[in-house]
């Protein structure tokens, strides 16, 4: 009997969307806040999809108007050998949603007078200061150029600067030589990382969009203005004071009970785990690597106080990180169509701010939202948005490579957006 | 006689008069039009377009409805609904509305949308698989068959609604190879359902390369075969339970049920000799009858006035109308928000110039190439049998014009309505 009813309770617990109270943001009343709770219960059904298809081990989302968290939901698990529910508490890899994190502290150094936009990364980098644009000659010999306008702070916020990724990302012969450089290698020090960089020729002349290693070789700037290892920058400058207290680049012993499960869809269609690469070795205690680009591990609570901070003009709970000037500007479209490269052909109706994607023509993205809407995602399939007109900053957790797989940013807009009833204007 | 008892009639009789006022106002309240910014005496210049058209014999009757903040302003009959049967035209007058549908259609896509089941990126023919091989038409052989390309992008969920699919209409909208090539399929054949209706059209090559340039044609069909296959329900069951009954739309369907066919108008076309005559064909005279199993969500309801105007109103309230939520205001902003770019567009721009397309509808971009007087960000959509309808967010305003005659675009009426609306909108709110 007392069996049965353990067994029930247990179904019971497997089968609720577990609800769960994100980070120290507020609880609010949904209804209140302008969402019809009937409609935020799609959210549920669609995570349930998610994982009753076999396409996601679990998934978290969580959002918040006006400061106050209106849905917070798991579904799943974050480790399904380890029976580890998902939740917001989950630590997760969120790869490339490290990005706005590196560009936030680097705009501090800006606001302090430390470090320029404009200023040329050779300023702070020598070893940029011969790096030539690719010509010809191919990944064994290549040719260059000296750029027109060498490299930019600014270029390397809005992903201009001609920095690639290894081939996988970019499969043009500079991608071939960040391949054989073995980019993301964790035994490299920052330092180490940027000169081995700086010899890998520019894809295109500075100023025209082409997504790679900015944001790492930003991180080292920070390192060389501020005098300080980036994960301590970060940690004293962002974390500490916005009590974001599981975002991390080495996960501890002590944590790795709360770190999901890294997933990807095998040959089969089913889950698999993924084992080595998508940088697993940078988590480790022992790696050397601080990825701007890439490195942090986070929670969902987390990553929504960083978002409110942002949504909020640069402040959260008496903290001020940013000015409501510095977020602004950061949170404008930056870059003329015509030097978007690929952007558009990604993201339609979306233009780089400085760390964000920002929406530029809500009808191009295909999505409800509205414009000056500004997030991202990583290779883990975190997603994220800030939506500044609305008060409304929305985060997804779940562990799965590559985070193309499934169209969850989307999903997610579509979701909140659907449920929110009282748009603001 | 019985005093009392003779009264009986008379009561009755003015019950049966008073029942068409009540209806009047079916669709929406009614409030002066002065308290809602229109100038009445420059109303009475609608009543002028409405009789000259059929004290000319250009047409056999119209309804004109104007609402305002949810109110109707304006709501006029003029002439016959069928001349023959001596019928006049009345406010409830079930008419087809032909391409009026798509509206509807794109709402009850865009509802699986919002509930996480469908997505706008979705390509086709992962839930209609029969259009896995489409191929394009690219020229003609030198033998004179057709030369046949592979897609170079696929055909996306988005592309149904912007008319960027490559999917075109029959010859008499598309003259060629493929308009011709639809004629012989005899695509519109109301005795299909809409499975077999994709089925056909997936053996039919694309006019040009999908995602490339907005080409009029069939994507609002294949949408709503897109529902059923997504909601698992019969396309006009669906968009019963899921948008006319909670809007209380009870004349909009796709078959004119026997007992009301007393209020169903006459569809007539341009007489050879001047003048009107009956529609010949068996598109009007057979579509729209009991029997018929196609649900052609590009064109194949009736409805009336009033219903048509509280599909509008739910629009212009973001999504909800009397407690009934549709939409969210969100998705209603992003159906009407332009979709295309300007080279993708220049099909559209010969007869709407000032527009690009929304989701369903076309939305005003520039409003001094449109050549009237309007709003940017109105939307508004036409019908086959002269029909059209507009909604301006701005200045919360609902005009709908409903006559049956073919073809759509010989008189200007979409022009007319949009012109004599706001020249009788005295009271703006988007006017500095």
């Amino acid at each position: 009997m007392a069996a049965r009813r353990f067994a029930a309770v247990l179904l019971a617990a497997l089968l609720a969307p577990m609800p769960s109270f994100a980070g120290d943001l507020p609880q609010g009343d949904p209804a209140a806040l302008g969402f019809s709770p009937e409609r935020l219960a799609r959210i549920d059904a669609a995570m349930w999809r998610y994982v009753d298809e076999g396409k996601l081990a679990g998934i978290n989302i969580a959002v918040a108007r006006d400061g106050k968290l209106v849905y917070d939901r798991s579904v799943g698990m974050a480790d399904m050998a380890r029976g580890l529910p998902m939740s917001s508490d989950t630590l997760v890899r969120i790869y490339s949603m490290t990005k706005p994190v590196t560009v936030v502290a680097a705009m501090m150094l800006v606001e302090e007078g430390k470090l320029r936009l404009t200023d040329p990364v050779a300023r702070y980098l020598p070893e940029f200061a011969a790096t030539g644009v690719y010509v010809d000659g191919g990944p064994d010999a290549p040719k260059t150029r000296p750029p027109k306008t060498p490299p930019k702070i600014y270029h390397l916020m809005t992903h201009t600067s001609g920095l690639s990724y290894p081939g996988r990302y970019d499969p043009t012969p500079v991608g071939q030589i960040y391949e054989r450089k073995d980019f993301f290698s964790p035994t490299n020090s920052l330092a180490e990382l940027s000169r081995k960089t700086a010899t890998i020729p520019l894809t295109d002349e500075p100023g025209k969009y082409h997504y790679g290693a900015s944001i790492d070789i930003l991180g080292r700037v920070i390192e060389v203005v501020s005098g300080k290892p980036l994960d301590v920058f970060l940690r004293e400058r962002l974390f500490e004071p916005l009590k974001m207290n599981d975002t991390m680049f080495r996960v501890p012993a002590d944590r790795r009970g709360r770190l999901a499960e890294l997933y990807t869809r095998g040959p089969d269609g089913k889950l698999a785990i993924v084992k080595e690469g998508a940088g697993l070795g940078l988590y480790e205690m022992d790696a050397r690597l601080v990825s701007g680009g890439g490195g942090l591990v986070s929670t969902t609570a987390d990553y929504l106080r960083f978002c409110q901070m942002m949504v909020n003009g640069g402040a959260l709970d008496g903290v001020r990180i940013l000015s409501p000037k510095t977020v602004q500007l950061m949170t404008q479209g930056q870059i003329s169509p015509e030097h978007r490269g690929n952007l558009n052909e990604r993201a339609p109706g979306i233009d780089m701010g400085l760390g964000f994607g920002v929406v530029e023509d809500v009808g191009a993205t295909g999505r409800p939202g509205s414009p000056g809407e500004y997030g991202g995602g990583g290779a883990g399939s975190t997603q994220f948005f800030i939506d500044p007109r609305e008060k409304i900053v929305a985060v997804l957790s779940t562990q799965l490579m590559p985070g193309s797989t499934y169209p969850l940013r989307e999903d997610l807009r579509a979701l909140i957006y659907q449920a929110l009833v009282k748009p603001g204007e | 006689m019985n005093r009392r008892l003779a009264i009986v009639p008379v009561i009755a009789f003015l019950l049966i008069l008073a029942a068409p006022l009540v209806a009047i106002a079916a669709g929406l309240p009614s409030a002066p039009p002065e308290s809602l910014g229109f100038s009445p005496e420059r109303l009475k210049r609608v009543d002028a377009l409405m009789q000259r058209y059929v004290s000319e014999k250009k047409m056999a009757g119209m309804t004109i409805a104007i609402a305002r903040d949810g109110k109707l302003a304006y709501l006029r009959s003029e002439g016959m609904a069928d001349i023959a049967a001596k019928r006049p035209m009345r406010d409830d007058t079930i008419a087809r509305y032909y391409s009026m549908t798509k509206p509807i259609t794109a709402v009850a896509a865009l509802m699986l949308v919002e509930e996480g089941k469908l997505r706008l990126d979705d390509e086709l023919s992962t839930w209609l698989p029969e259009f896995k091989d489409v191929k394009v038409y690219a020229g003609q052989n030198a033998d004179g068959g057709a030369k046949l390309e592979a897609p170079v992008k696929p055909i996306r969920i988005r592309d149904l609604f912007t008319h960027t699919s490559g999917f075109t209409y029959t010859s008499v909208a598309d003259q060629t190879p493929v308009g011709a090539a639809y004629e012989k399929a005899d695509i519109m054949r109301p005795d299909r359902t809409l499975d077999e209706f994709s089925k056909v059209i997936a053996t039919l090559p694309l006019k040009v390369q999908p995602n490339t340039a907005y080409t009029y044609g069939v994507s609002t069909d294949i949408l709503g075969r897109v529902v059923e296959v997504v909601s698992g329900e019969p396309f006009d069951a669906y968009l019963k339970t899921r948008i006319f009954d909670p809007l209380g739309m009870t004349d909009t369907s796709f078959t004119v049920p026997p007992d009301k066919l007393d209020r169903f108008a006459e569809i007539y076309e341009m007489a050879p000799g001047g003048g009107i005559q009956p529609a010949k064909g068996d598109d009007a005279r057979i579509r729209f009858r009991e029997g018929a199993r196609f649900s052609s969500g590009g064109g194949g309801l009736v409805s009336t006035v009033g219903d048509y105007l509280r599909f509008c109103q739910m629009l212009l309230n973001g999504g909800a109308l009397d407690g009934a939520r549709i939409l969210s205001p969100k998705t209603v902003a992003l159906m009407t928000s332009p979709q295309l770019r300007d080279d993708q567009l220049a099909f559209l721009q010969t007869f709407m110039p000032g527009y690009n397309t929304g989701l369903g509808v076309a939305v005003l971009t520039d409003l001094g190439r449109s050549e009237l007087p309007g709003s940017v960000g109105e939307y508004n959509w036409a019908g086959a049998a002269s029909t059209v309808f507009f909604i301006d967010p701005k200045e919360k305003v609902i005009a709908i014009l409903i006559t049956q005659l073919f073809p759509g675009l010989h008189y200007p009426v979409r022009e007319e309505l949009k012109a004599l609306t706001y020249q009788a909108l005295v009271e703006a709110r988007d006017v500095e």
